[in-house]
């Protein structure tokens, strides 16, 4: 291949790289000025132990979690735009937020969700973030468990930050930040199933799917522009150019993978397989479900036959709601509405979680409904969280 | 550990999978097809084993596993006879080939390696991890674990419910969507003894395991060299989404990817061999296809068209349209004066009560319908390669019928996804990246097919000292 045509396709990817990656042309290549933080000077709210230069967590705190703070002097923040952090034995099922006080507001705490970086060590461009701006007069980092997909009180392990530092803005910390966006861990949540990507958190940097499919597309026509007629070497060169991104491609998936997988072993691994469906994120919705089944019995109902109207205070809580409930004859409100709750004459029952309406009136033992519509009640849980009733007037 | 009730539900269905292949095709004798008739057979075992449920309807808990097991022993001896009986009226023929007897080279073990490293993460995913996404517990799981407690009474909508006084009869946000997986759930957790999710979730990465080497065995026979075949089935595996959805189980959409593929490839076989048993085998699968998810009708119906559409002679072809037209409506129709449930969702759908509020515009939907294709990270390069090789390989669409064929197929299944989610309020579903993925996910193991067969006859001429640079 001649050298001039290598030549091209070497400056080819660089411009890819240097545009899917964003870099400013006239910034310094390396960060010309750094602030260093050692985990050490970092302060925990609970469970931290100094551990030389670094900080070491050994317990959880009331949230399951860990927060760790410093105060700064940062005149300007536009000055530190990029911020490296590292963090040791951080467990998969444990996520990392940066927070930050600015001196113009120092009431609000401002937090950013960070990718955790491949390795220990994380890296983000804040000067994407729009509120990064002015002075600094505090930082810190909150460390809690994944949501969605780890149930809390599995989740913390103890692990060390060794430290943190801000950079000038620098090729060097823009790659750096896009590196941790394209190879960070990630954890399932409800979006993984429909799209990977988007999935945990913003999405702070350009396709390498794109960049990649782009890139053998005009190496291939650079490659036919150049010499038409040698199509059977310009195959063997652009498969083995598709052959190495779909593995570079795998690679990171496979690790990404792990990563979830990891964070699964660590819970689940240990427990039966009943325990492991008692060990989830809403276990406390499984619970009000084990209560409100119960109060049913007590009540002389039997769950699985007695009409239970559900509600809660989102789609995604009522539904699961209805599903702890099952097998119980369970009718979500939003779709089946009060129907003829009053006039059967079949008990019915409703049960309401971490929503407050339709409110109980005590006075005249009446559930409201809406201003025209009330049906007489007999509360059987009536908790913040959690409400029963009986509805009409018929007894079980 | 899983329970031993559970091995021997799986094993009951791949036999009874394996009996309706030798019952249909005979015992495996050409190239690829032992890995096919696996495929198929884990498939196929599966859904009948959850229409055999539907017969057991009183029994609930284990029972339900007990009272289905003669059934499915039974529906083994009859096909197990069938096939045995066209064992002994077909011709002997000089036994075929198997492999051609070269040995695989080294960096194919490395692909089958990716491959099974793979299946243990996602197997061991679904195994641990209770059932975790959304439509898994608000659809599926949910009417199993009902029919688990109680036995399989009724999903009624919510006015019939409300008005319909068998204490039995229940409700739920999916009373309408087909049952079949909700059955295959319930007869693997009658095997466990228990609503065991973790049992009930190992079908999907061993429904995941069949789709690849049930497309590698259809492929080979479909003419790819063996090494192709390996370097397709390892990209299969490759594929994100498929991954996500053999270890977050619960979804019905690796079921309809893997019977629309396996009946496309029967179909291609038979288009190219001839084969009467692939005719039968897509037939099997195309029918199972509405009993999984409401789009899998839709696939059936432009399965169905296309097949009997290249079967009429040409002069034929358009009264043959327009029957297909007027058959079209006789069958919306007789749904409407049935009421059947899938056109009310088709009517939700398209009219916005599914899809809630929308204000997204068209270019807004159809540049997140291509940014899922080509720059989002749930398919590699698989749609880029797709469009490289189409480009490359045109002429092949002419050349090969079952090419053109798979081609016009694929492109009529996106065009309708394209239409769905840019044309309709779907497009909702679109622009925040969730129902639109799922169903190209549908089409994706028929895009790799594409890719196969376009790639199939390439010759790459050997590098010839006059062919190096000077």
């Amino acid at each position: 291949m001649p050298r001039t045509l290598v030549v091209a396709i070497v400056a080819l990817w660089f411009g890819l790289i240097a545009i899917f990656v964003e870099i400013a042309p006239f910034q310094s290549p390396w960060p010309q000025q750094r602030y260093r933080l050692d985990g050490a000077e970092f302060m925990a709210l609970a469970g931290g132990q100094v551990d030389g230069s670094g900080l070491r967590i050994e317990t959880e705190d009331g949230d399951h979690g860990a927060l760790l703070v410093r105060g700064v002097d940062i005149a300007d923040a536009a000055a530190w735009p990029v911020l490296r952090y590292r963090f040791e034995s951080l467990a998969p099922t444990l996520e990392v937020a940066f927070l930050y006080r600015r001196a113009d507001s120092t009431g609000d705490v401002r937090t950013i969700a960070l990718t955790r970086g491949r390795g220990d060590i994380g890296t983000i461009d804040l000067a994407r973030e729009k509120e990064w701006q002015g002075a600094i007069t505090e930082i810190g980092f909150a460390i809690y468990p994944v949501a969605q997909s780890v149930p809390a009180e599995h989740a913390f392990r103890p692990f060390r930050l060794s430290g943190a530092e801000f950079w000038s803005p620098s090729w060097a910390g823009r790659l750096a930040s896009v590196s941790t966006e394209w190879s960070g861990r990630r954890a399932w949540s409800l979006m993984s199933i429909s799209a990977l990507g988007p999935d945990n958190g913003a999405v702070r940097a350009r396709s390498p799917v794109l960049l990649l499919a782009v890139g053998l597309a005009l190496t291939a026509l650079l490659l036919l522009w150049h010499a038409p007629s040698a199509v059977a070497r310009h195959l063997r060169v652009v498969g083995a150019g598709v052959a190495i991104a779909w593995v570079l491609l795998d690679l990171r998936w496979s690790l990404s993978l792990a990563d979830r997988h990891a964070a699964t072993r660590q819970i689940y691994a240990p427990l039966p397989w009943d325990e492991r469906q008692r060990a989830i994120a809403d276990a406390d919705v499984l619970q009000a479900a084990q209560q409100v089944r119960q109060a049913l019995r007590e009540d002389g109902a039997d769950p699985d036959r007695v009409r239970l109207l559900v509600d809660a205070a989102s789609d995604f809580l009522r539904a699961r709601f209805v599903y702890h409930l099952a097998p119980a004859r369970t009718a979500p409100v939003n779709l089946t509405g009060w129907g003829s709750s009053v006039a059967v004459v079949e008990p019915v029952y409703f049960a309401a979680f971490e929503k407050n309406s339709p409110a109980y009136d005590a006075a005249d033992g009446r559930l409201r409904v809406d201003s025209g519509f009330s049906v007489p009640a007999k509360p059987l849980i009536d908790e913040p969280r959690l409400r029963l009733y009986r509805l009409g007037e018929a007894k079980p | 550990m899983i329970a031993p009730g559970v091995l021997v539900a799986y094993a009951c269905s791949v036999v009874l999978g394996a009996a309706l292949w030798f019952a249909l095709a005979g015992l495996p004798r050409r190239p690829g097809e032992r890995f096919a008739a696996a495929g198929y057979a884990t498939l196929l075992g599966l859904l009948a084993s959850g229409m055999l449920v539907a017969l057991r309807r009183d029994a609930a808990g284990a029972d339900t596993f007990i009272a289905t097991l003669p059934l499915i022993g039974a529906a083994i001896v009859l096909l197990a006879g069938l096939g045995w009986r066209r064992a002994r009226r077909a011709q002997p023929s000089a036994p075929v080939a198997m492999t051609t007897g070269t040995r695989l080279p080294p960096w194919a073990w490395l692909l089958f390696a990716a491959i099974a490293v793979r299946f243990a993460f996602v197997l061991d995913e679904a195994f641990l991890r209770p059932v975790f996404v959304w439509d898994a517990w608000n659809a599926w799981s949910l009417k199993a674990k009902t029919w688990f407690e109680l036995g399989q009474v009724r999903f009624l909508d919510p006015t019939s419910w409300w008005r319909d006084s068998d204490p039995s009869a229940h409700t739920a946000l999916a009373w309408r969507y087909p049952e079949l997986l909700s059955r295959i759930e319930l007869w693997l957790a009658s095997a466990a003894g228990a609503w065991n999710e973790g049992a009930v979730a190992t079908a999907w990465p061993l429904l995941w395991l069949a789709l690849v080497a049930g497309c590698a065995g259809q492929w080979r026979a479909l003419g790819v060299s063996r090494n192709a075949c390996v370097v397709l089935a390892y990209l299969l595996a490759s594929l994100p989404l498929l991954s996500v959805h053999a270890a977050l189980a619960g979804y019905a959409d690796l079921w309809v990817a893997a019977t629309l593929t396996f009946a496309v490839l029967a179909w291609l076989r038979w288009l190219r061999d001839g084969d009467r048993a692939q005719l039968l085998l897509a037939t099997c699968c195309t029918g199972a296809l509405p009993l999984l998810k409401f789009e899998g009708a839709v696939w059936a119906l432009l399965l169905t068209g296309l097949a009997i559409l290249v079967q009429v002679p040409p002069r034929w072809r358009r009264i043959g349209l327009i029957a297909a037209v007027f058959g079209a409506l006789l069958a919306v129709a007789a749904s409407w004066a049935l009421q059947l449930p899938w056109l009310a969702l088709v009517r939700d759908v398209l009219s916005g009560v599914a899809a809630g509020d929308n204000d997204v515009s068209r270019f807004v939907a159809a540049t997140a319908f291509f940014k899922g294709l080509f720059a989002q990270n749930n398919w590699h390069l698989l749609w880029p390669l797709l469009v490289a090789c189409l480009i490359w390989q045109r002429e092949r669409l002419r050349d090969r019928r079952e090419i053109g064929l798979l081609a016009l197929l694929l492109g009529a299944g996106l065009a309708a996804l394209f239409c769905l989610f840019v044309f309709t309020p779907a497009a909702k579903w679109a622009t925040s990246e969730t129902a639109m993925n799922r169903l190209v996910l549908q089409w994706a193991p028929l895009a790799l097919s594409l890719i196969g067969l376009l790639l199939r006859d390439v010759r790459v001429p050997a590098r010839r000292p006059d062919a190096l640079p000077h």
